[in-house]
């Protein structure tokens, strides 16, 4: 177990090497930075001089690295908008979409978790037919699209919540809501498929002739080993909430890191995009990491591989 | 020699019934057919659109649709802020949603499926490390979040648009496609090749790319809609097409700050975005449980 944490972590890192090693391209792809920053009557020498000091004379190997060094420090350098630690700005952000985030699996489980288990059980049955609707419709409508129409009937309509801002557990229903029902879709598909997977088996069979009860079959047989493709798939849905977080924060002017990066994008913040890109990849590389250690505690076949 | 010709006449009337109209395949046969409209529609928006998409006429601004109190006959679907006809945005949006989903599906299948059968072809060496590494490093960083910082540091475009969704997306292409050719390689027909000394790319492509074929479909009708669904979600954030030009996403963001006042300038290009990704989907689920010989046998998926 302790060698396979080991090298699982050492393979994050390698991954977390190249997705920084993008985030720095980016400054190269948003074109020529010193231009960007000098007067347009400027002489030679105060071009060089000013790329000697960004270190942009030299060779792009060494700028990376010396971009290493800097994040190491946790130094994205400086917000062009707003001044102080790039990097800063989007950390004060985070707790906000972690919340988001977390609020919206879990609606997305309640939502999908029953949903997928009554037409897994039951399939071809009117249940499974309005399931499978639901995920499809679900997963035709834009989030997006979906935020506002929430918008406009609960909040403007009806009146019940608040449709923009934050404070408070009222301000998260919406939001969250939005991101859950583009994630749900997933979740009752795969549920449903790996309870269809697991009911026709053997050893539910033989569980049957032993004569135990349908619950205890269904506890300790059948959700047991339909959940662990759940888990999976949730794993990999912390990329999508992550995506669907910041449409719907810039939705409900909700103050995520999501927002942050948008109002970025308008003012060519680079560095807090390039912050708020590393952040985000932490996140997705962290809980890939938890949810494939919880993999192999729960299937103790994943750790011979 | 009865025995033969029955067992090939039933063969064929399981074919037949499996594309024909039944209750099972009703849903595959309307998206079908919604699918043609919509093509037509964007293929035709030039010759149908009742009005120029963006042409403004400030005495005709929020006009509601036809069937609300003030509608006007000549604006079916009413106008929004400075005039421009709803419906003509509309017809105008699903051309370019179509347009881009298909560009930047081209764009990104034709990088992933040749990274994936050269690096499947070529298992264990430097290609596959590369591609497969690279698609690792992809896969960390959120879709929404990689759009949006590549449209930052590059601007936001039509063209740029389609880059980024084309370009962003190879990987799942890649590692789809890449699955299919990995046992294809050790086939007897493949090895037969090999022996008789025709070269890799002939293999590759006369003989590989044929028989992922099926696949490379069912994904791409897949891909087309939700392509055609973050193309639209990354307009609605900015960083895509923009305006005047009409695109589904950007007149969503366009109705935002009228959702109170006038809610069918964000309603209605939603239904139709929403209509167009439903019938994508539903079409492509079908032609996967077709095409695909282990999922054909009963429900399951």
């Amino acid at each position: 177990m302790g060698r396979y944490l080991l090298r699982r972590a050492g393979y994050s890192v390698l991954v977390l090497l190249g997705v920084l090693f993008v985030v720095n391209a980016l400054v190269l792809m948003a074109g020529d930075p010193a231009t960007a920053l000098l007067p347009i009557d400027a002489t030679p020498e105060m071009r060089n001089r000013l790329e000697a000091e960004l270190g942009l004379d030299r060779p792009l190997p060494v700028q990376f690295l010396h971009f290493l060094g800097r994040v190491v420090q946790g130094d994205f350098g400086e917000s062009q908008s707003q001044g102080g630690s790039a990097l800063q700005l989007v950390i004060d952000r985070l707790p906000a979409t972690l919340e988001l985030g977390v609020v919206a699996l879990v609606m997305s489980l309640l939502i999908g978790l029953p949903l997928g288990g009554l037409a897994g059980l039951r399939p071809n049955s009117a249940v499974d037919h309005v399931a499978r609707l639901l995920a499809a419709l679900s997963q035709a409508i834009p989030a997006f699209w979906l935020g506002l129409m929430l918008m406009l009937l609960v909040g403007v309509r009806l009146g019940w919540l608040p449709i923009s801002g934050s404070g408070g557990f009222s301000y998260l229903i919406l939001p969250a809501l939005t991101v859950a029902l583009s994630v749900m879709p997933a979740i009752v598909r795969i549920f449903r498929s790996s309870l269809l997977g697991v009911i026709d088996r053997d050893y539910i069979r033989t569980a049957r002739a032993k004569g135990l009860s349908g619950s205890r079959i269904f506890r300790k047989h059948i959700v047991r080993n339909a959940s662990l493709p759940v888990l999976t798939v949730v794993g990999f849905q912390v990329s999508s909430i992550l995506s669907s977080a910041l449409v719907a924060e810039v939705i409900f002017a909700y103050p995520g890191m999501g927002r942050l990066a948008s109002q970025a994008v308008a003012t060519r913040d680079i560095a807090v995009i390039q912050a708020f890109v590393f952040l985000a990849s932490v996140i997705v590389l962290v809980t890939n990491m938890l949810v494939d250690l919880a993999y192999a505690l729960l299937d103790p076949r994943v750790r011979v591989r | 020699m009865s025995a033969p010709a029955a067992v090939i006449d039933s063969a064929e009337r399981t074919t037949r019934r499996r594309w024909r109209v039944t209750r099972e395949n009703l849903p595959a046969w309307i998206a079908g057919g919604a699918l043609l409209i919509i093509i037509a529609i964007a293929v035709l928006a030039p010759l149908i659109s009742p009005h120029d998409p963006t042409a403004t006429d400030i005495r005709a601004r929020l006009l509601p649709p036809l069937w609300m109190d003030g509608g006007d006959a000549s604006h079916p679907l009413g106008t929004d802020s400075i005039g421009r006809d709803l419906l003509a945005r509309i017809l105008y949006g699903i051309r370019s949603s179509l347009f881009i989903g298909l560009a930047a599906v081209a764009i990104g299948g034709a990088v992933g499926v040749t990274a994936a059968i050269v690096s499947g072809y070529y298992e264990g060496r430097i290609s596959s490390f590369l591609f497969g590494r690279l698609a690792d490093v992809q896969q960390a960083i959120p879709f929404v979040v990689l759009a949006l910082a590549i449209a930052a540091a590059v601007g936001a475009s039509f063209r740029n648009l389609i880059l980024i969704l084309g370009l962003g997306s190879w990987v799942y292409y890649y590692r789809l496609v890449r699955s299919d050719v990995l046992p294809l390689r050790e086939e007897g027909f493949i090895l037969a090749q090999r022996t008789i000394g025709s070269s890799t790319p002939r293999i590759l492509i006369r003989h590989i790319l044929p028989n992922v074929l099926p696949s490379i479909l069912v994904t791409v009708t897949l891909f087309v809609s939700t392509t055609i669904m973050y193309a639209a979600a990354l307009s609605f954030l900015g960083l895509g097409v923009q305006p005047p030009a009409a695109e589904l996403g950007l007149m969503i963001s366009e109705g935002r700050g009228y959702i109170e006042t006038a809610w069918w300038l964000s309603v209605f290009p939603g239904i139709a975005l929403a209509i167009i990704v439903l019938a994508m989907n539903t079409l492509g689920d079908w032609l996967r449980d077709r095409l695909d010989p282990t999922r054909r046998a009963g429900g399951h998926g």
